[in-house]
């Protein structure tokens, strides 16, 4: 941990905050400095006196995914991108806008609806940054019709963990000169570089939005009502939310031109007697299924195998949230079985379970993160389910963009 | 950095050996046809060129060439236009066409497994009965393979709806410059750590060779309207263009021809009854659901006149549709009619800037007394300048190279890059200068580092020949044989 001298070595830099504060546990690392750069040429220097003095950094936009990644072998510090904030362009005859990583997205969302348009990114939570949004390749109901935070971005601006700054794609909407960098970075969690601005392709305003609700006494019907409602034309969202003996519903977003969207909710007024709701409930769904639980998993699968999986893991006492057009499943739990010692994180009780997720995830050729876990149980295994095969190269891209290990060591898959 | 061979007799006996000797080429005469790509420019003959039949056998001959140290080159179907699969000196091309499987269609989750010589037609075909369609469609989608789709993340036109190859590429198997298999993604999509697949598509074969995909199946649209707008030039064609993305409608493709494009296909046998005394055509297809197409084409149209359309058709049929799209796809073969060679140029600027870059390219051609034409993805913003010239005629192409470089720098001007889908390979690497700095190249290069550290897998490509040439020497970039590294 950074102590007051390690502080102290921080101190100075220009155009930086340094702030010293309460201690913010993260993964039982107790971080009490918080390095703000005020521009991508202030991000350089802090990232270098970081290297320098031998520190390492967690990078934090609006903090709603600190807890994703296997555990820290070192965080002496919080770099925010707090102060790399602010719409530096929007052209609206392009679509395209080009934002600071700290810019909270609720501010960049409305400033492309002030332009006639809409920001193509699903918020993980409130105080959310586009930084954190694509550091996390954060993914929500609405990238269904948004599609994954990478097929969004067409250039970023980053500081890799050497302190260089460099820059990858570009403004314009089709682009393939050199290597698509980019998609490295998206869902690099902060461990390569961190995104100072990035290029956005916005996408039209919808001129109607409806969320239509429907419910099912029985688990696979709701998981094949999901599946067909998320093959409409109009459907920007769909979830699937089964809670505890509640029965399972189902929650469709159509978005679009209003006769396609009128057309979709008539058709599926029809087909699975859904009713209109109050757009809101969406995000509470979504937020009452995966917050608060002491243990959560994001499961990808293919849409024919949700039925089965539901199925399956609907006999433990966890909390459900499936993607069915998007093919994940969020799996979250406070103990394993309703018996006494069925708490995980003590000894090996988890160890049945999770062999559970390994097979489920063999037999639908994917994998798993456990994005939330007692600190404990990320000591005891790799929150990436994954097979040795691409370990390597992994290391070999982290000694590459961060040779001193400076930004989050550990935290990847490989604990690299 | 491997030394550069020369070639072995032992090299030769190593590859037979890895994939057999009918399958191993070596004899000048079987060479010549790999000597380039459709860059006809730039050429290379290979030492040998093996046609391997799976993931072992390309295991094989890269263990083989590494032994000898001999740089290697994936190839597809050699329709690149940028010189991606041109042989550096000592290299062996191994070419993927007889690995043209299709090995699993899954059509309940959209995804099919393909070996990386499946040609990106024939997919499409394939799957065509389950109400299924491969997107990317570039236009020698004909002829092209999947695999040399994901080297150079092809696009083609429908890209403006659909995206490009990398938004289709769920997984990859890739042999590294070593010979060891990595695999990458899975059907799902999942990829522990980072996005590596995305890594891979569109390095343009440098960081390995794809043995096998997994690619995304799309739903064919239950309806399509094809709109065909007849403008008196290409610059109202071209605003045209940025009304309709301005309005928020969202077409599936938006394309221009312009008038001397238009004379070459009507004088083929791509010819579609396209209207000789236009200056431009525009093609805008919408699909999606049958209910709100009538209304969005008639939008499209009243767009297009207010642009100054002359006159705007709306496709009757399907046949007449696809013979938009003949004429629209076979372009660039009508142009042989026109010279013996065409350089076809790729460059991308913000679609609001294309009236004026428009203009401007056609002054660069008449500025150097070249036959220039136009056909392009004009809703991506991606500009396709081509040039009809005769390669004989060693002033004729020092003004093509010319005019090419000029239009390069007027699209990075005006907010663009130098590649839209055709890649950097041998034919851009000296002005990728022009759109990235230093350190943008040395970030790229870390990850060329990770996966190729002796620079054995097609070398050559993408990167600067000299250090920041194009800003030292503007004529850098010379049709010589392509040197490693």
């Amino acid at each position: 941990m950074m102590g007051q001298s390690a502080s102290h070595r921080l101190a100075g830099l220009e155009n930086c905050e340094l702030r010293e504060g309460t201690p913010l546990e993260i993964d039982g690392l107790e971080i009490a400095s918080v390095l703000a750069p005020q521009s991508p040429e202030a991000l350089v220097d802090a990232i270098l006196a970081l290297r320098a003095e031998g520190l390492a950094a967690l990078v934090v936009g609006g903090g709603n995914r600190l807890e994703v990644g296997n555990l820290a072998q070192r965080a002496d510090v919080l770099l925010s991108t707090r102060g790399l904030s602010g719409v530096h362009e929007l052209d609206a005859d392009e679509g395209i806008a080009r934002l600071g990583a700290g810019t909270p997205l609720a501010q960049a969302r409305a400033a492309a609806v002030e332009a006639g348009w809409e920001l193509p990114l699903d918020a993980p939570g409130p105080g959310a940054t586009l930084g954190g949004v694509l550091a996390a390749a954060a993914t929500g109901p609405r990238a269904l019709g948004y599609r994954q935070p990478r097929d969004v971005v067409l250039g970023l601006d980053v500081v890799l963990g050497s302190g260089d700054l460099t820059r990858c794609g570009g403004r314009v909407v089709k682009n393939v000169t050199g290597y698509d960098l980019a998609k490295l970075y998206i869902g690099s969690r902060g461990t390569l570089c961190v995104i100072a601005s990035a290029w956005i392709r916005l996408v039209p305003s919808p001129q109607r939005v409806l969320l239509l609700e429907a419910s099912s006494a029985d688990l696979g019907a709701a998981c094949r009502a999901g599946l067909r409602a998320s093959r409409f034309n109009s459907a920007r969202s769909c979830v699937v939310s089964f809670e505890g003996d509640a029965e399972p519903r189902v929650l469709v977003e159509l978005a679009g031109d209003e006769t396609t969207v009128v057309n979709d909710a008539d058709q599926l007024h029809a087909e699975l007697e859904t009713r209109t709701v109050e757009v809101a409930a969406l995000d509470a769904v979504r937020a009452r299924s995966l917050g608060g639980h002491r243990l959560a998993v994001r499961l990808p699968l293919l849409p024919s195998r949700f039925e089965a999986v539901v199925e399956r893991l609907s006999s433990h006492p966890c909390s459900l949230l499936a993607y069915p057009g998007l093919g994940y499943l969020h799996v979250a739990l406070d103990r394993v079985g309703d018996a006494p010692g069925d708490e995980f994180g003590e000894g090996d009780s988890m160890a049945p379970w999770f062999e559970m997720m390994d097979e489920i995830a063999r037999e639908a050729r994917g994998g798993y993160v456990v994005e939330r876990a007692p600190v404990d149980l990320k000591q005891q295994r790799d929150v990436f389910s994954t097979s040795s095969s691409p370990l390597p190269v992994l290391k070999a891209i982290k000694q590459r963009f961060d040779p001193d290990g400076v930004l989050a060591p550990g935290r990847s898959a490989g604990r690299i | 950095m491997a030394a550069s061979p020369t070639v072995s007799a032992d090299l030769i006996a190593g590859l037979e050996a890895a994939v057999g000797r009918e399958a191993c080429l070596s004899r000048p005469d079987e060479l010549f046809v790999y000597e380039c790509d459709a860059l006809t420019l730039h050429t290379g003959p290979p030492v040998a060129v093996v046609l391997p039949q799976d993931t072992a056998q390309v295991q094989r001959v890269v263990r083989t060439c590494r032994a000898h140290g001999a740089p290697f080159v994936p190839r597809g179907a050699g329709t690149g236009l940028s010189g991606g699969a041109t042989a550096p000196d000592g290299a062996v091309v191994i070419e993927c066409s007889r690995m043209n499987r299709i090995l699993e269609v899954n059509a309940e989750d959209r995804y099919a497994v393909v070996e990386p010589g499946v040609v990106n037609a024939r997919l499409s075909e394939a799957v065509e009965s389950l109400g299924l369609f491969y997107a990317p469609d570039p236009s020698s989608q004909q002829a092209c393979t999947i695999g040399g789709n994901i080297a150079e993340n092809s696009g083609g036109p429908h890209t403006l709806k659909y995206g490009t190859t990398t938004n289709h590429v769920l997984a990859v198997s890739l042999v590294l410059p070593d010979g060891e298999l990595l695999e990458l993604g899975s059907p799902c999509g999942w990829s522990p750590g980072h996005d590596l697949v995305g890594a891979v598509v569109g390095s343009e074969g440098t960081l390995g060779v794809v043995t096998r995909a997994i690619v995304r199946l799309t739903p064919i649209p239950e309806q399509v309207e094809t709109v065909l707008g007849i403008f008196p030039d290409v610059v109202k064609a071209c605003r045209a263009v940025g009304s309709i993305i301005r309005s928020g409608l969202v077409p599936s493709a938006l394309e221009i021809l312009d008038q001397r494009t238009i004379h070459a296909v009507e004088d083929s046998v791509y010819a579609a009854g396209l209207p000789r005394d236009a200056g431009a055509v525009l093609i805008a297809e919408l699909d999606g659901a049958a209910s709100a197409l009538v209304p969005q084409a008639e939008q499209v149209q009243r767009l297009a006149e207010s642009a100054g359309a002359l006159r705007v058709e709306r496709a009757r049929d399907a046949e007449e549709r696809q013979r938009f799209w003949k004429a629209r796809k076979g372009a660039f073969g009508a142009m042989g009619r026109l010279a013996p060679d065409l350089y076809v140029h790729d460059a991308v600027v913000p679609r609001s800037k294309l009236p004026e870059v428009l203009a401007e390219v056609c002054a660069i051609g008449d500025r150097h007394g070249l036959t220039l034409s136009n056909v392009f993805h004009a809703g991506d913003g991606n500009l396709h300048p081509n040039i009809s010239f005769d390669r004989r005629d060693e002033d004729e192409r020092a003004r093509v190279l010319l005019a090419g470089q000029e239009i390069l720098e007027l699209c990075v001007r005006m907010g663009g890059v130098i590649t839209g889908e055709h890649g950097v390979g041998t034919e851009k690497r000296d002005f990728i200068g022009l759109v990235f700095g230093e350190s943008d190249l040395e970030a790229m290069k870390h990850l060329r580092a990770a996966f190729d550290p002796d620079r054995v897998c097609n070398p050559g490509k993408i990167f600067p020949t000299t250090r920041f040439c194009v800003e030292s020497n503007p004529h850098a970039r010379g049709y010589d044989r392509v040197p490693l590294g």
